[in-house]
Formats: C-alpha cells, sequence, structure tokens
C-alpha cells in the first residue's frame, strides 16, 4: 500500500504547534507523510483565490499542510469548497515559487530572454528600489512612476499616496469599472449579494459565476431552483450555468443590452413593475414621460433583429420578469467589462431591478452589511498627502466616471506608454499582475519594455517576473494573518479570520511589509505611529479587529474564527446615491450633466463581423483555474493543462476542420493557433477560447508553453476610441473581438 | 459488513472537480493516475451531461475475478481494494473494467484505484470526493438506502447488468 494522508485520521487534535525549522517544512510536503503519530491539528481560514473567500479548514500536520475542506456554516462556501479552493494546499507548494529576493543580470528584456536571475537579499532589493524611484522622482516627477497594483493592501496604498503617484493603475475595467460607475449613480453604490433562494425569476446576462465555480453563486442558484424559481441565463455559449438554469438562450456576442432595453420596454408599456417601490425609492415620477419615451423605441420586434432572438421569447420573458417581481445580478466581467457598450448594459441591468423593486429587497440584489474594519489611516492618520500632480499614463483623466470611482484601465495602458506619453514612465512596481491579464499582451510587453526599471511582486514566476529587474518573492495567504469580512452573502455581518497555517517559507514576505520598507527608506514619516515607532503589521492587526469589535486582540479573533453579529435584515428606505436626495435614479441626470446619456441607448460593441472577420470571439475563464494564476498548480494542471479553439461543427464542416485539427485565429491585431474542439454548445457564429494560458516562463515547469494567450487577437483602447464609443463608463472591452480562422497543415 | 454506495445527480455537476482534487489530495495520487474524474459527455444534440468516472465498487467485480495475482479484494465496507504488493502490473483488471476506474502508475508499475477512503469511512466521514462536492452532485452512503433511489442506467454509462456497480442516478429535474 501507498503510504497517504490517512494517518491523519488515526492522531487526535493538538493546539497550536512549535514551528520547526521554515524549509525543513517546504521540504517535508513532497515526502510521503510519516507514519508516526504526528500531531494533527485544524485551522480555520478562508480562501484567498478568489472574492468570495469560501470559509476553509487546513489540517496541518507537524506545521505542514495536507489538505484543504470546507468549513461546515459557512455562508460563501456553505461547508465546501470548488476544484481551485480544494487545491490550495497543492498550489502552495508549488515547487516553482518566488523564493528569494533576485535581480535581473541579462540586460535584454523580453519573453524571449533568460533574465539570469540571481539571488540577492531583502536589503539590497528594498535599497535598489528605494534609490531607484528616488532618483526618477527626482528627475522626472511623481508621473515618471507606475504602480500596477489593486487599491490593497492599505498599506501599500498608504505608500502611494505618500509619495504622490498619479500612476496607481488597477483592472477594474476589464472587470467591474461601468458597473460601478452606474451603480453609484443609480443605487448609491456596489448591491452585490444576491438573495437567490428568495428570488422567484433570476435573468443572468451573460452571468457566468456558477461556470466559474463561484460557490456563493453555485449554491445560490442551486437553492432558487430547489425552490420553483425560474432562472434564464442568455449567452452564446452553454455552459455549466446554462445547464443549472430553467432555460438557455443563445443570444449574438455583446447584444444583450438590446434585450434588456426591450425588457424594460415590455414592462413599461404593459406597466409590469412595482408602483409603490417605483414611486417611492427612484426618481421615476419625476422624468416619468422621459422614460417612457426613451423606452418606446426598443421594442421585442427591433431587438429581435440585433440579438436573434425570437421577439416573442423577448416579450414572454419582460412579462415574466416583470410579474414574477424577477431579479437580474451584475457582478465582476458579467457584460459589465466585456465590450464597448457595458455602461448601457449596466444601467439597463439596474432599472430592470429598479422596476421589480428588488433593489435591496428579500429576493433582490442587496448591499453588504458588514463589520466595518478600518484602515491604516484611520487607525495612525497620516500626515498630509501630497498633491496627486502629473499626467496620467492610462488617460483615465479623459474619463470623468472611471477618475471618479477611481479604477484604473488596463485597456488603454500599453496606448498610453507606447503612443500618448512614450518613455514617461522611468519605474515601475508591479504587484502579482501578470501581461496575460491585458487584451493585447504582447502591446503590453512592449509598453513594459520601454521602463527603465521593473520591480515586481509574485508569488509565482510569470511572464512578468521575468522582464523584471528586481522580483520580490510573495507570501501566500497561508503564511499571513488578516480580517476577511463577508461581502457576498452578507445578511448580517459576519468576518472570518485567515491566519498563518504552517510558517513562512524560504524569505516570502506580505505587501504591508513591503510596503512598510520602502516606506521607511523613502517616505519614513508616514510609517510611523503617532508615539514615533515606526508602524508594524502585527499592532496594526490588533487595533483593526479591537476597533471592527471582533475581539481584544487578533489571537482572541483567531481563536474565534468567525464571527457573526447576527440581526434582522431592514430594507434600505433612503439610499446613498450622489444629490438625488436619498431615492435611487433611473434617469442619471449627472450622465447628462457630463454630455452623456442619461438612460441606456443602444450602441453595438466595438467590434462587428465583417467580411474578413466573420466571427465573433469569446473568451472565457475556466471553473478548473483561478485566471493566469493556477496553470502551474500540479493538480489543476492535470485536469486542464491548456486551451484549445472551440468551434460549431457545422462550421468545422465547411471549413473542413476536425477535431484536434491545428487551426489559426486571426484579427485584426494578432493571431493565435491551437486545435479545434468541435461541440454544439457554442453557436456557428462564433469561437471559443479558453483565458489563463500561453505562459512562457520557463521558470514554471508545468504551465511553460501550454496552450496560447487568449489576448494576442483582442484588440486593446485608447481613451479617445471610449468616448467615441459612448463607453463613458470605462469598461475595458476585454472581450471585444472579431475573428477569421483557417485550418493548418496538421 | 456495512455496503456503501454512490448517488449521482448530474443536473447539480457544475464541473468544479472539488471532488477530483480532494481524492488527490488526500490519497497523494501521482500525477498521471486519477481515481476519480468527472466526465464530460456532449450528444449529439449538444446536450451535456457530467458522470462519474471512478471505481463503482461493483456487487460482481470483474476486475476481482480475473485479476491473476489474486490482489484485488473487498473490504469490510464493500470496497474493492488493490493490494499493491501482489499486484504485478499485467492489467487484466484495466481491460475488463467497463469504468476505466483502474489506473496504471507507472512509476511503481502496478494498478491503483479508488479504494473508497476506508480510513475516513471508518472514522464516520464520507469519502473525499463526496466531502467536498459543494453541490450534492456526487453523495456516498449507505448501499441499502441508496439503491433504490434512483436509476441503475443512464445514457453514456456502460451497462450496469454485467457488473452491478454501486452507483444509482438521480434524473428528475428541478421543479417547476
Amino acid at each position: 500500500m501507498a503510504i497517504t494522508r490517512r494517518h491523519l485520521m488515526k492522531t487526535g487534535g493538538a493546539g497550536l504547534l512549535a514551528a520547526p525549522s521554515a524549509l525543513g517544512a517546504f521540504e517535508e510536503y513532497f515526502k510521503p507523510a510519516s507514519t508516526t503519530a504526528a500531531a494533527v491539528n485544524k485551522l480555520i481560514t478562508c480562501c484567498g483565490f478568489c472574492t468570495p473567500a469560501c470559509g476553509m479548514q487546513v489540517t496541518v500536520q507537524d506545521n505542514v499542510a495536507r489538505f484543504a475542506e470546507g468549513l461546515p456554516g459557512d455562508m460563501h462556501g456553505g461547508g465546501q469548497l470548488c476544484g481551485k479552493g480544494a487545491s490550495i494546499v497543492n498550489f502552495y507548494y508549488d515547487p516553482d515559487r518566488i523564493k528569494y529576493p533576485m535581480k535581473r543580470t541579462n540586460p535584454r528584456r523580453g519573453l524571449d530572454e533568460d533574465p539570469g536571475f540571481v539571488r540577492i537579499t531583502w536589503n539590497e532589493a528594498l535599497d535598489t528600489i528605494a534609490e531607484r524611484f528616488q532618483r526618477y522622482i527626482d528627475q522626472f516627477g511623481r508621473e515618471s512612476l507606475l504602480f500596477l497594483t489593486r487599491s490593497s493592501p492599505d498599506l501599500l496604498v498608504r505608500l502611494i499616496n505618500a509619495l504622490g503617484i498619479v500612476n496607481r493603475v488597477d483592472h477594474l475595467d476589464i472587470c467591474y469599472t461601468a458597473d460601478s460607475v452606474v451603480r453609484k449613480y443609480t443605487t448609491g453604490g456596489k448591491s452585490w449579494c444576491e438573495d437567490f433562494e428568495n428570488a422567484r425569476y433570476i435573468m443572468l446576462f451573460g452571468w457566468d459565476l456558477v461556470a466559474k465555480n463561484k460557490m456563493p453563486a453555485v449554491k445560490g442558484i442551486l437553492a432558487a431552483r430547489e425552490k420553483g424559481a425560474r432562472v434564464i441565463h442568455l449567452s452564446p455559449n452553454q455552459t455549466a450555468t446554462s445547464r443549472l438554469s430553467s432555460e438557455w438562450i443563445s443570444i449574438r456576442p455583446g447584444t444583450d443590452p438590446a434585450f434588456a432595453l426591450a425588457m424594460v420596454h415590455v414592462m413599461l408599456t404593459e406597466n409590469l413593475y412595482d408602483r409603490d417601490f417605483v414611486n417611492s425609492y427612484t426618481n421615476f415620477p419625476q422624468y416619468e414621460s422621459q422614460i417612457r419615451a426613451h423606452f418606446a423605441q426598443y421594442t421585442p420586434e427591433w431587438a429581435e433583429t440585433i440579438t436573434g432572438v425570437p421577439a416573442q421569447t423577448i416579450r414572454r420573458i419582460g412579462r415574466e420578469f416583470g410579474e414574477a417581481r424577477g431579479m437580474a445580478p451584475a457582478y465582476k466581467k458579467s457584460l459589465t467589462a466585456n465590450y464597448t457598450n457595458a455602461t448601457q448594459m449596466a444601467h439597463a441591468q439596474v432599472i430592470l431591478n429598479l422596476l421589480t423593486g428588488t433593489i435591496d429587497r428579500p429576493g433582490g440584489n442587496y448591499f453588504a452589511r458588514t463589520h466595518s474594519v478600518p484602515g491604516v489611516d484611520a487607525v495612525y492618520p497620516p500626515p498630509t498627502y501630497p498633491q496627486k500632480l502629473g499626467r496620467r499614463i492610462d488617460g483615465r483623466d479623459k474619463l470623468f466616471f472611471p477618475t471618479d470611482v477611481d479604477h484604473g484601465m488596463f485597456s488603454t495602458l500599453a496606448d498610453g506608454m507606447l503612443r500618448r506619453y512614450p518613455g514617461m514612465i522611468k519605474g515601475a512596481f508591479i504587484n502579482a499582475y501578470d501581461v496575460k491579464g491585458f487584451a493585447q499582451p504582447l502591446r503590453m510587453v512592449e509598453a513594459l519594455r520601454t521602463v527603465e526599471f521593473i520591480a515586481t511582486y509574485d508569488f509565482l514566476p510569470s511572464d512578468t517576473v521575468m522582464l523584471s529587474d528586481i522580483v520580490l518573492p510573495a507570501s501566500h495567504q497561508f503564511e499571513s494573518n488578516d480580517i476577511i469580512t463577508r461581502n457576498f452573502n452578507a445578511k448580517y455581518p459576519v468576518s472570518v479570520v485567515r491566519q498563518q497555517i504552517a510558517g513562512a517559507y524560504f524569505e516570502a514576505r506580505g505587501t504591508g511589509n513591503v510596503a512598510i520598507e520602502l516606506g521607511k527608506r523613502l517616505c519614513p514619516d508616514y510609517f510611523k505611529t503617532p508615539s514615533g515607532e515606526w508602524i508594524a503589521g502585527g499592532t496594526l492587526l490588533n487595533e483593526k479587529t479591537k476597533r471592527a469589535g471582533l475581539g481584544e486582540n487578533f489571537a482572541e479573533f483567531r481563536a474565534k474564527g468567525v464571527v457573526a453579529t447576527e440581526r434582522p435584515f431592514t430594507p434600505r428606505t433612503t439610499f446613498n446615491v450622489p444629490n438625488a436626495g436619498g431615492k435611487c435614479q433611473i434617469y442619471v441626470p449627472q450622465f447628462a450633466d457630463k454630455g452623456f446619456e442619461p438612460l441606456p441607448h443602444w450602441h453595438a460593441k466595438r467590434e462587428q463581423p465583417s467580411a474578413e472577420y466573420p466571427l465573433y470571439y469569446v473568451t472565457y475563464i475556466p471553473g478548473t483555474h483561478r485566471r493566469n494564476t493556477t496553470q502551474n498548480t500540479p493538480i489543476l494542471h492535470e485536469i486542464m493543462p491548456t486551451n484549445h479553439a472551440t468551434i460549431h461543427p457545422a462550421m468545422a464542416a465547411r471549413l473542413g476542420i476536425r477535431e484536434g485539427d491545428p487551426i489559426r485565429i486571426r484579427s485584426r491585431v494578432g493571431a493565435i493557433e491551437l486545435p479545434a474542439h468541435l461541440s454544439r454548445t457554442v453557436r456557428e457564429d462564433m469561437v471559443l477560447v479558453a483565458h489563463g494560458f500561453g505562459h512562457r516562463s520557463h521558470l514554471l515547469g508545468n504551465a511553460a508553453n501550454r496552450g496560447v494567450r487568449d489576448g494576442d487577437v483582442i484588440p486593446d483602447l485608447s481613451p479617445e476610441e471610449m468616448l467615441d464609443l459612448m463607453d463613458f463608463g470605462g469598461s475595458g472591452a476585454i472581450m471585444d473581438a472579431v475573428v477569421q480562422i483557417e485550418k493548418l497543415r496538421s | 459488513m456495512q455496503n456503501y454506495g454512490w448517488l449521482i445527480d448530474s443536473k447539480r455537476c457544475v464541473e468544479c472537480r472539488a471532488c477530483e482534487v480532494a481524492c488527490k489530495q488526500w490519497n497523494d495520487v501521482p500525477m498521471g493516475v486519477r481515481y476519480r474524474l468527472v466526465r464530460i459527455h456532449e450528444s449529439a444534440a449538444g446536450n451535456v451531461v457530467a458522470l462519474p468516472g471512478a471505481c463503482n465498487h461493483c456487487d460482481n467485480a470483474w476486475c476481482m475475478k480475473v485479476c491473476p495475482a489474486r490482489a484485488i479484494t473487498r473490504d469490510q465496507h464493500g470496497a474493492i481494494l488493490i493490494d499493491q504488493t501482489k499486484c504485478y502490473g499485467c492489467r487484466q483488471c484495466a481491460a475488463f473494467c467497463p469504468y476505466q476506474a483502474p489506473q496504471w502508475n507507472e512509476r511503481l508499475r502496478v494498478m491503483q484505484k479508488c479504494d473508497q477512503c476506508p480510513d475516513r469511512v471508518g472514522a464516520g466521514l464520507q469519502p473525499a470526493c463526496a466531502t467536498l462536492c459543494p453541490t450534492g452532485a456526487l453523495r456516498f452512503g449507505k448501499w441499502e438506502e441508496i439503491q433504490n433511489r434512483g436509476v441503475a442506467r443512464v445514457d453514456n454509462f456502460s451497462n450496469p447488468a454485467g457488473t452491478r456497480p454501486r452507483v444509482r442516478f438521480i434524473v428528475e429535474g428541478f421543479p417547476g
């Protein structure tokens, strides 16, 4: 018999264990577990792969993580995990992870260049970064530095603010910026919790969170179906979401806004809306004549010509939705980032929810009730931050609304670095973003090649890491402590601990620590407590825990694992919409004030099929992988090692393509070559390709050179194009492409 | 002897592969060997269904009958096991299994497969795969309770008449 984990069952629980030597514990993972009665413990934490952060328990044996499973009773995972979450131990012990700070010795920079990394000390790495960044600020001004990072953790944001960095760019335009803009001015903020189990009719516009294995969504739709709710999935390809739905409607890619506008038309003309809610809580009474006149044009017959869905189907669904007081959940990248008409999609979607009166009501979208965990600036108020002066490299300053919600623009960054302000960026700090996350990644590689000095903080040696001058080893969630508030199923506040599971290995450090150390070197006054000591991450976390009411200190919170503050759900009666008197807005005067449309109009997405490029190009993120992060994780690599091009058998027959034949997909900006997969789950006018593959970094033992980058055929954007296309909400149009395909000789 | 079996509700499977990952992680299954698989079948009409690919611990286990080394036995929970100290890698079991359950371990040159996590079951727990399945698509329980709960035969699943696998399928849809 092979020796397995099974002795874990035979041994009892034990208290917290003494830490063994760091490297020993890592290496221990790769050996079969010992058969002696080793101390076994189960620690509570929550998954770090995606934002729902499902609760998990990790079995730890002698300080080595062995097995992850769900946390019973958890309101996100429901006591289980998806395949990604279950693989977290395997991901953590990836032998290819970055182990030490490194510097580049090969001055030539490119995807085909070996950087010649050599190990250096943390002090050398941090000193080098600080010296370079200070030099660029002195010589070229603050606009010469680019921080490619999300707006977290708070300590990194403090560093960015203290340095007066104008160019912090994140990926939210290809995620949910348009949704954020629309919701700010219609309902007063993100209402991303969905009360699926009490919903009677659920309208999914390209929403594919079941297939992406987001557990709150999976559990929610299952609960809804069990209670008899109707679930309608609009999608050009059939996915696991379609199969869990009552009805899948195959729609032309990027035409969902037309479907939604026609639904609004039906609900208004047949008065199938919640009069009490609409009259009491929205500005409908004030703008009723404009609203009715506007939607009169969007008949189901008109929408049929756009979407390819029969008018009678659209009319039926509009009626059913109105009569059942349906809800239409929105979420990241659910058509609110895929195409240039995403702002209109998000707006129409919110209007549907407002008409049925399901915003912050049972059976609808509601606002998360969370514990209030203070950031570092609330705990240790900083000196006044310098003004952020300089040119915005992604051109966001041309678009009022994305600036208003402070989201970055991946889609226009390369254009800014290569065309608008070439050479302006001298130094860059990249926080775990891979070039594959961009449309046209090769253009982004070109852009990064124009930067004099790149420091990258990452867990695995990604393609971005291979372009960098200094590499900092990132810690895994198993090596750090944090407070995670529940944001998806959050009718009352619940916070879950994220705790150190198995010791810190090699020389990995947390982002907060990196920010503090760079802060000490570059802007020390901002990294001291009021009593003049350096800010310390542990002390800060204790203070946050206390102020959030989760415990006297973090250790106490950790011992609890989960803190829930149960209280009845009280629906909102006033909404936090700017200058709207506490009401929601269907008609948005602020959009009109800036020269845009106060009600959603139909605009075709940017790329339309043509004689040269006759096919829609659709991408997806497979549930097996976490975007472009887990392709190297052995277990997940084995399940899905590469991507292929899925096409309909009828189209394949016309082109003489058989299963597995190599084909070339070409758009106006690039081409990719990959094997064909024939399936009737896609439309005849499209090609479907999975995102996340095509790693070139030879330091990734499993993932290197497996599959292709889906983004190579997706054109990126310029701010001018976005304005021309009425993309004022800042959608990065990460799926907006049309292509041709040809069979290659096998 | 308490016999156990598997209850499959394919409509609930969202292809997350938590079952596959949990199995590999709990049992230290090496790369190239997969005790549990989610097999996706697409019909000519484009209907897609997820079916289990794993040992079904058949009542009439052909693998056990054909093994020349007598390495395959049944344990006290009804699970079919391969004793790897006796297996010499002739692969007869794989040739006769209608469900492609026995897996060839190239490095050890023996057959391996799902053994129904006897340590977990012995401790009153579900096997790793069923523990992690988030939707209830894959369930495990006492065979006397499962065998009358669903149908024995579904499309694309090898005819159960021969080996009598301990698996049943729920074929009813959602209400409404």
